[in-house]
């Protein structure tokens, strides 16, 4: 039999406010533990949450560039439960009306587009951190309790673990661009769940479904629902039935983990939140937020397409961070030519940035530097090969092409009398390989050419090398 | 004065509001000639004491003399306020009251064996007999099964009452009524009767159910005890109700600061 897997996501993004959604403690990473909370996070009895603006901002904006609709009005909510992790025993979340509704985005796998339509964003404040120890004791560190959070919850559309994989990586491309988060996976200001189920095809019902904790990168998430879904097909095919269960993917084996069946034991009694009114939200506060969205990846990736020519795969790899389309906007705004400078960006200056494991900023590029750089190989001042050169003093140092290439005297030689006396040293000293040429080994212009770009550091222009040697072989 | 003071925005409470407060001591005029005043059926029918339905209607009457216009009207909802208010109200207590485990903070027994008696012996220990009342009915009404039928049935019940009092307030400027339906009881005397104490409450839990603000005022006395006069406004109407009130008080005998509690025979 063959099975249809369908899988739902519930993601959350850390929002990147200055300081926590309820409580006016700064909400940054890295503070020595219980240094960055506020009587409020500590839930000190006669406290009153009070509300960060900003975060609601966010919250609309991500929302927003979901293409969610924004609830006129919205409230927040109780979600009661009790553990250390919580000091006022309920988390304040949004349950009936959220922030955000009935949006969606599109995705492309193998060449198709398809649109996940994502059911609701949600704002609601994070929990502290555990930490047990081997003594039996468990600390407490409540600097993040109260961090804003967005929930984005998919529809059960995602119908394999590519198209989750691409979904995550639309959906952090588009997040990151609105500014609202770091969307970093490892630093955990994006998390994922995933609710998997697999039905026959052609079944109309859901199957049973379990849910999937512990995916630490786009990679485990694609392999853990794939294991699972493996796993429970073994189960029903041998007759078997799924229980409803959350489990954990063990990144060390590749297997899904039970950590707990799920019985009726989750009972969040949701109430009204009383210490926050309703928040109404006006057309003049919308208009005001969807104009500080920037163009968003789609709309980038067609305008480099068709405006600029770029190949899709290029529009793709450009847009998939705000950084790098950003840094190629200017580029090709500075005079670059675009097809020149997406092949660096994804060439060169990827691989640098992989090995040096930096960000484009952390580097002295500048898009005026590559743009001048890309300007000289156009203009045939310098080869490839010694753009590479250039290249690397500008990621490292900084500065101007034109500037390097002089100061270092790397300019292209392209005089036609320089290169002819160059040439015919080299062939006075290589008899043999003009032998070698006249009959008929091609290979031996090769090797000669290589000597003449030796001899000149380099610096020779390549085509012309060819033509001028071949001219004077012929000549002999 | 008081009200001068605290009323207004306070940035660490998010439910208080931005609107201007004005100066409520210029409402003190005496003039009420022409004010529109609502009296609900429900304030002055069954389970309301006899003596203090004779001093609100004296009291109306004085109103009537000072030029105020005087109708009977319906708060169809108000009498569904007690059972709402408590299933809200314990609702919130329950969640509020959960942070005292004995760890977070409240009252902490000694000599326990371990965590779950420390939470359990807490709680039981710490809480007086009604506030456990409350967090367990409260836990109750919130929980799965009876979610739909108790708490979210009781939201769309405040809705229903807040929009009687919105309705009133377009044609009528007051609502007036008793603030209790007895006078006060002996000490100790209903205590054991939950249903009775919380029945007291039925005239005031729809006002705040509502939101919107209600003076109280001596209007006479029963057997040495006293009655009150109830005049409900509009929200932020807080000036007008000083107004109303402090013409009642200029006009009626009951001056404010007078003892009421007579000869002490419920003591």
């Amino acid at each position: 039999m063959n099975f249809e897997t369908i899988v739902g996501l519930e993601v959350h993004v850390e929002l990147k406010t200055d300081t926590k959604i309820f409580s006016p403690a700064p909400a940054h990473f890295g503070a020595e533990p219980n240094m960055n909370i506020h009587v409020t996070d500590l839930a000190y009895p006669g406290t009153l949450p009070t509300m960060n603006k900003r975060a609601i901002d966010y919250g609309m904006k991500a929302s927003m560039a979901l293409n969610c609709e924004i609830a006129p009005v919205m409230n927040f909510d109780r979600k009661h439960y009790f553990y250390p992790d919580n000091p006022k025993a309920f988390q304040i979340s949004q349950d009936k009306r959220p922030v955000g509704a009935n949006g969606w985005i599109e995705i492309e796998v193998e060449g198709k587009k398809k649109k996940i339509r994502i059911e609701r964003v949600h704002l609601e404040e994070d929990a502290g951190k555990l930490t047990h120890t081997e003594g039996g004791y468990s600390l407490v560190d409540l600097n993040r309790q109260g961090t804003p959070l967005i929930e984005i919850v998919t529809e059960a559309d995602i119908r394999s673990p590519e198209e989750a994989y691409a979904f995550l990586e639309k959906l952090k491309a588009i997040i990151q661009y609105t500014g609202v988060s770091d969307v970093r996976m490892e630093e955990g200001s994006l998390r994922c769940d995933a609710n998997i189920s697999i039905r026959p095809f052609g079944q109309k019902e859901f199957g049973t479904k379990t849910e999937l904790k512990n995916l630490n990168s786009f990679n485990f998430v694609r392999r853990g629902i794939a294991n699972e879904v493996e796993r429970q097909e073994k189960i029903l095919l041998s007759g078997g039935k799924i229980v409803q269960e959350t489990r954990r993917y063990d990144e060390a084996t590749g297997q899904t983990v039970l950590m707990r069946v799920k019985g009726s034991a989750n009972d969040y009694r949701f109430i009204n939140e009383p210490d926050l009114s309703e928040i109404h939200i006006d057309q003049e506060w919308m208009d005001r937020v969807r104009a500080e969205i920037p163009e968003l990846p789609d709309a980038r990736k067609a305008r480099y397409v068709q405006e600029l020519d770029l190949p899709e795969y290029d529009a793709h790899v450009l847009t998939l961070t705000k950084e790098m389309s950003d840094f190629f906007d200017a580029t090709v705004k500075a005079g670059a030519d675009a097809k020149l400078a997406s092949n660096w960006l994804m060439g060169e200056v990827s691989a640098y940035l992989n090995a040096e494991q930096k960000e484009l900023h952390e580097t002295a590029l500048t898009p005026e530097g590559l743009a001048s750089m890309i300007k000289l190989i156009t203009d045939g001042t310098i080869s490839s090969k010694i753009a590479k050169k250039v290249f690397k003093e500008l990621i490292e140092n900084g500065g101007d092409a034109a500037e390097i290439v002089k100061a270092k005297g790397l300019v292209q030689i392209s005089d036609e009398g320089t290169l002819r006396t160059v040439i015919t040293e080299i062939l006075d000293a290589n008899e043999q390989s003009i032998e070698d040429y006249k009959n008929g080994k091609d290979r031996a212009v090769g090797f000669l050419v290589g000597q003449v770009m030796k001899a000149t550091k380099g610096q020779a222009n390549p085509p012309l090398v060819n033509k001028l040697l071949l001219e004077e072989i012929n000549k002999r | 004065m008081l009200l001068n003071v605290i009323a207004g925005n306070d940035h660490r409470d998010f439910s208080s509001s931005s609107k201007e407060v004005p100066d409520y001591r210029k409402a003190l005029t005496g003039d009420i000639k022409g004010l529109k005043v609502a009296v609900p059926r429900e304030f002055l029918g069954e389970g309301v004491d006899e003596a203090v339905k004779t001093s609100v209607r004296d009291a109306l009457k004085v109103l009537e003399s000072l030029g105020a216009v005087i109708e009977e009207v319906d708060l169809p909802h108000a009498k569904y306020g007690a059972p709402t208010y408590y299933v809200i109200a314990c609702g919130e207590a329950s969640s509020n009251l959960a942070r005292f485990d004995g760890i977070r903070y409240g009252y902490r027994p000694e000599n326990v064996k371990n965590l779950k008696e420390l939470y359990f012996r807490s709680r039981s220990e710490g809480f007086g007999p009604e506030v456990k009342k409350r967090i367990l009915y409260g836990t109750y009404a919130l929980s799965a099964n009876q979610y739909e039928d108790v708490y979210v049935k009781a939201q769309k019940v405040r809705s229903l009452i807040s929009q009687d009092f919105s309705d009133l307030f377009q044609k009528y400027d007051v609502i007036v009524g008793p603030t209790s339906a007895t006078t006060a009881y002996k000490l100790g005397e209903t205590v054991f009767d939950p249903l009775t104490l919380y029945a007291n409450d039925i005239l005031t839990v729809p006002v705040n159910l509502a939101g919107v603000p209600a003076i109280s005022v001596p209007c006479g006395a029963a057997e040495g005890l006293p009655i009150g006069l109830q005049i409900i406004g509009n929200h932020f109407e807080e000036g007008l109700l000083y107004k109303v009130a402090h013409a009642f008080e200029q006009a009626s005998d009951f001056k404010a600061g007078t003892p009421l509690v007579g000869e002490g025979q419920n003591r």
